[in-house]
C-alpha cells in the first residue's frame, strides 16, 4: 500500500528532491532496484550477496530512506560479509544532497561533467554530491546508453545494467501535483536537465560531513560564534548552585526520590517507590503490593514508561509528545510546552503533527490528529492494526505497537515489567 | 567538517551516540596549556533553552572536582550548532584502545570510572552514558568522560538511535522509561566489565540488525554473565545487573573496591 500525499506537502526547490525523480532503467545484465529515494545498481545477480544488499536498501527506505543511513549500512555490511560481491552503487538523499556509495567497477555520474568511480578504491567510496542535482546516471555495468524516455521505475527491482535519473522531470501524477513555485521560470530552468552546461556540483567528502549540516543555514566556517569557558577555575557556577548527592538505595532506609512528575494519587511501596494503585508488584523493585494496606496518597508521577522508535531511539513518557514530520508545526510545541518527536518516511506519509501522546493520570493514551493517512495501533505483535478515530483518546497497553505512515514505535509501560 | 567556532580540527576521532568528536588544535583563547582538544559537535540544532541546559549540566559537571573525570574547557554555539571542547587523551578509549590491554589495565579502568561515577552521583548528577567509549586510557587507569547530554539537548530522549551504540549497556530500567539514578549507572559500569573482560554483550548473540527487535530482545531475555569470566568476575557482574536496585553495590565506590580486588 502506497499511503497518499499527507495534507500539507510543502515540496523543496526542483533539483533538492529526488522521490519525484523519474528513474529509466537501461538495459543490460545486472540489477537495477529503487524503493522510494534509495536506488540500486548491481553488476551481477546471481551472488547471494545481491539479495542482502537489496534486503539493506529497502530497509533503509522504509526506516528512513536517508542516505547517510544507507551509507553507513552498507560499509558495515562490506566489512562483515566475506564472500565476492559484484560491483554496485546506491544512492538515498540526506538534506544538504544525494550521498552515493560505490564498490568496485561502478561509475555515478552528474550531467556531463564528472564521474565518479570505485574501481580504483580498495575498499569503498562515498561521497555527497550537493544540491541541486539535476540528473544522475548510476551504473554498475557496461551499457550506460538510457533507454528510450517511455519507462519510468517507480519501486522495485528490475534487470538492467544500471538507470538514468531525472530529478527535475518529475512523473505525470506529481507534475500535476505540483505547486506554482515550481513552474517558475528558473525551475523550468533547471529542469532541462540535458543542457549540457548545468552547474556541475562540487563533491565534498562524505565521510567527514558533520550530521549537523544536514539542518539548513548553521555552521557556516567563519560565522560568528558564542562561546562558554567552562574549566572550573573560571566557572560561574555558586557554590549554592551545588545539588544534593544523588539518593543511596539501601536495605530498610530508602528517602522518597525528588520526582517531577505532576501530582497524582497512588501509593507507595514497603521501599518508597510510588506506584499505580491498580498494580500488584512495585514497578522498581518488584515487592509485592497486595499485603500492604492500601494507603492512596498525593505523589509525583514517575515516567509511565517508553516509546521505542524503529531507528532504535527510545524516548521517556514523562510529559506528552506531538509525533509527526515537523512537531513545531504544533503551536504548542514550538512554545515549548510539549515536546516533539520527528518521524519521516520516504514518502512523506507522516503529517506534520500527526498524532499526540497525552499521560492521564497512570494511563498513556494516543490521539489521532486528523492525519492524512491516520493512526494505527496494534495491541499485539500479530499485525492486527487497528485505526484510530481521530480526536479520540486510545488507552495503550504495554507492549502496543503503533503506526504512523511507514513509521513503527512501540509503547513499553513501566509497570508492564 | 573542518573547523567549528576557532577550533581548527586535525582529524575525526569517532562518531559517536548523540555527535561526532574531532581532534582539534587548542585555540590560543583557552586557558590551557594542552597542545590539542578534543571537540565534540552534537548532532542537530541546538535551541536556545537546549543550549543554556547543555551549558548549565556542562558547568555542574566542570564544578566536580575529580582527577578521574575528563576536564571540560569550553562550550558553545556556532549558528545552532552546539559544540563543547575537552582533554585530550591519546591512549584511545576502553572501546578502541590504541594498544592491547592488559587484564590490570582494563579493571583498573573500570574501577577508575566507578570512582569517577561516584563524585559525580556524590554531586548530584547521573552520567547517564556510561560505556567503553567513554571511558579514556591513561597509563594504567583511566578517565570518565562525555556525560550524557542527549537528554538535556533534546528532553525526554533517553537512547538515539544512531546505530545502537550505548543500548547493551543502558539499564533495562531506562529502556522502561525508569529515571537515571545511581543504580542505572552501576548496571552500565557492570556492562562495560562484562563487555571489555569477555569481548561478549551481556545479552549474547542479538537476533536481528533492526534496532527496534534488538531493543525488544534485550527487554525479552534477562543479560547473564558469559561462561568465559571467572567466578568472582562473574559475581561481580551479576551484582551490577541484578533487576532489584536493591540487590546491586549501593555506591559506584563500592563497587570501584569490588573491581580493584578482582585484581
Amino acid at each position: 500500500m502506497v499511503p497518499k500525499e499527507s495534507q500539507d506537502p510543502s515540496p523543496p526547490p526542483v533539483g533538492h528532491s529526488i522521490s519525484d525523480a523519474k528513474c529509466v532503467p537501461h538495459p543490460g545484465e545486472g540489477v537495477v532496484a529503487r524503493f522510494g529515494e534509495v536506488f540500486l545498481a548491481v553488476a551481477g545477480g546471481a551472488e547471494p550477496g545481491v539479495r542482502m544488499l537489496i534486503e539493506h536498501c529497502l530497509a533503509v527506505a522504509e526506516v528512513s530512506g536517508d542516505g547517510r543511513m544507507l551509507s553507513r549500512r552498507l560499509a558495515g555490511f562490506l566489512t562483515t560479509y566475506d564472500q565476492e560481491l559484484p560491483a554496485f552503487a546506491a544512492a538515498a538523499p540526506v538534506e544538504t544532497g544525494i550521498a552515493v556509495f560505490l564498490q568496485g567497477d561502478a561509475h555515478v555520474s552528474v550531467g556531463s561533467e564528472f564521474t565518479l568511480s570505485g574501481a580504483s578504491s580498495l575498499a569503498w567510496v562515498d561521497r555527497l554530491i550537493p544540491w541541486p542535482v539535476p540528473a544522475l546516471i548510476i551504473s554498475a555495468g557496461h551499457s550506460t546508453e538510457p533507454a528510450c524516455g517511455l519507462f519510468n521505475l517507480q519501486r522495485g527491482v528490475v534487470p538492467g545494467a544500471g538507470m538514468t535519473l531525472l530529478v527535475g522531470q518529475s512523473t505525470e501524477e506529481s507534475s500535476a501535483d505540483a505547486t506554482p513555485e515550481s513552474t517558475t521560470g528558473e525551475a523550468a530552468g533547471m529542469s532541462d536537465v540535458a543542457t549540457p552546461d548545468a552547474p556541475s556540483p562540487s563533491v565534498s567528502n562524505f565521510a567527514v560531513t558533520p550530521r549537523s549540516e544536514r539542518w539548513p543555514g548553521q555552521a557556516v566556517e567563519s560565522a560568528p560564534f558564542e562561546s562558554v569557558v567552562i574549566s572550573s577555575a573560571t566557572s560561574e557556577v555558586d557554590e549554592d548552585d551545588r545539588r544534593e548527592p544523588l539518593p543511596v538505595v539501601s536495605k530498610g532506609a530508602i528517602d522518597r526520590p525528588q520526582l517531577q512528575g505532576p501530582m497524582v494519587r497512588g501509593v507507595y511501596c514497603k521501599n518508597n517507590h510510588f506506584n499505580d494503585p491498580q498494580v500488584l508488584f512495585c514497578a522498581v523493585c518488584g515487592i509485592n503490593m497486595v499485603q500492604q494496606t492500601p494507603d492512596l496518597t498525593e505523589g509525583p508521577r514517575p515516567p509511565l514508561g517508553v516509546l521505542l522508535l524503529d531507528d532504535g531511539s527510545a524516548f521517556q513518557l514523562d510529559a506528552d509528545y506531538v509525533l509527526g514530520r515537523e512537531p513545531a508545526h504544533d503551536p504548542e510545541v514550538r512554545a515549548g510546552q510539549l515536546r516533539g518527536i520527528t518521524l519521516n518516511d520516504a514518502n512523506k506519509s507522516v503529517s506534520r503533527a500527526h498524532a499526540r501522546i497525552e499521560l492521564r493520570q497512570w494511563e498513556v493514551t494516543l490521539i489521532d490528529n486528523n492525519s492524512a493517512n491516520g493512526t494505527y495501533v496494534a495491541a499485539d505483535n500479530q499485525g492486527h492494526w487497528t485505526p484510530l478515530v481521530p480526536g479520540t483518546p486510545h488507552t495503550l497497553s504495554s507492549g502496543s505497537s503503533i503506526r504512523l505512515g511507514g513509521r513503527t514505535l512501540v509503547f513499553n509501560s513501566y509497570r508492564g515489567k | 567538517m573542518e573547523s567549528i567556532a576557532d577550533y581548527e580540527f586535525l582529524r575525526l576521532l569517532e562518531e559517536a551516540n548523540y555527535g561526532d568528536f574531532y581532534l582539534a588544535k587548542t585555540p590560543p583563547r583557552l586557558p590551557v596549556t594542552d597542545e590539542f582538544v578534543v571537540v565534540k559537535v552534537t548532532v542537530g540544532p541546538a535551541s536556545d533553552d537546549a543550549f543554556r541546559r547543555a551549558i548549565r549540566e556542562l558547568r555542574h559537571f566542570a564544578l566536580v572536582q575529580s582527577p578521574k573525570l575528563v576536564t571540560i574547557f569550553d562550550a558553545g554555539r556556532q549558528g545552532s550548532t552546539f559544540y563543547y571542547a575537552m582533554e585530550h587523551l591519546p591512549l584511545g578509549s576502553l572501546g578502541r584502545p590504541t594498544r592491547p590491554l592488559s587484564r590490570q589495565h582494563i579493571l583498573n579502568a573500570v574501577a577508575d570510572a566507578a570512582d569517577a561515577a561516584h563524585t559525580l552521583h556524590e554531586n548530584g548528577i547521573a552520567h547517564r552514558d556510561i560505556k567503553p567509549a567513554n571511558i579514556l586510557l591513561d597509563e594504567g587507569g583511566a578517565k570518565l568522560s562525555d556525560l550524557g547530554l542527549s537528554q538535556v539537548l533534546s528532553p525526554g530522549l533517553v537512547m538515539t538511535g544512531l546505530g545502537n551504540i550505548g543500548a547493551e549497556f543502558t539499564d533495562p530500567t531506562i529502556l522502561m522509561g525508569g529515571e537515571a539514578t545511581r543504580a542505572t549507572d552501576i548496571w552500565s559500569l557492570g556492562a562495560v566489565l562484562h563487555r571489555t573482560l569477555t569481548g561478549f554483550s551481556l545479552y549474547g548473540e542479538l537476533p536481528s540488525r533492526e534496532p527496534l527487535l534488538v531493543v525488544r530482545a534485550m527487554l525479552a531475555s534477562s543479560p547473564e554473565p558469559h561462561a568465559s569470566l571467572s567466578a568472582e568476575e562473574a559475581d561481580v557482574v551479576r551484582a551490577c545487573i541484578a533487576s532489584n536496585p536493591l540487590d546491586r553495590p549501593s555506591t559506584a565506590e563500592e563497587l570501584a573496591q569490588k573491581i580493584r580486588a578482582l585484581i
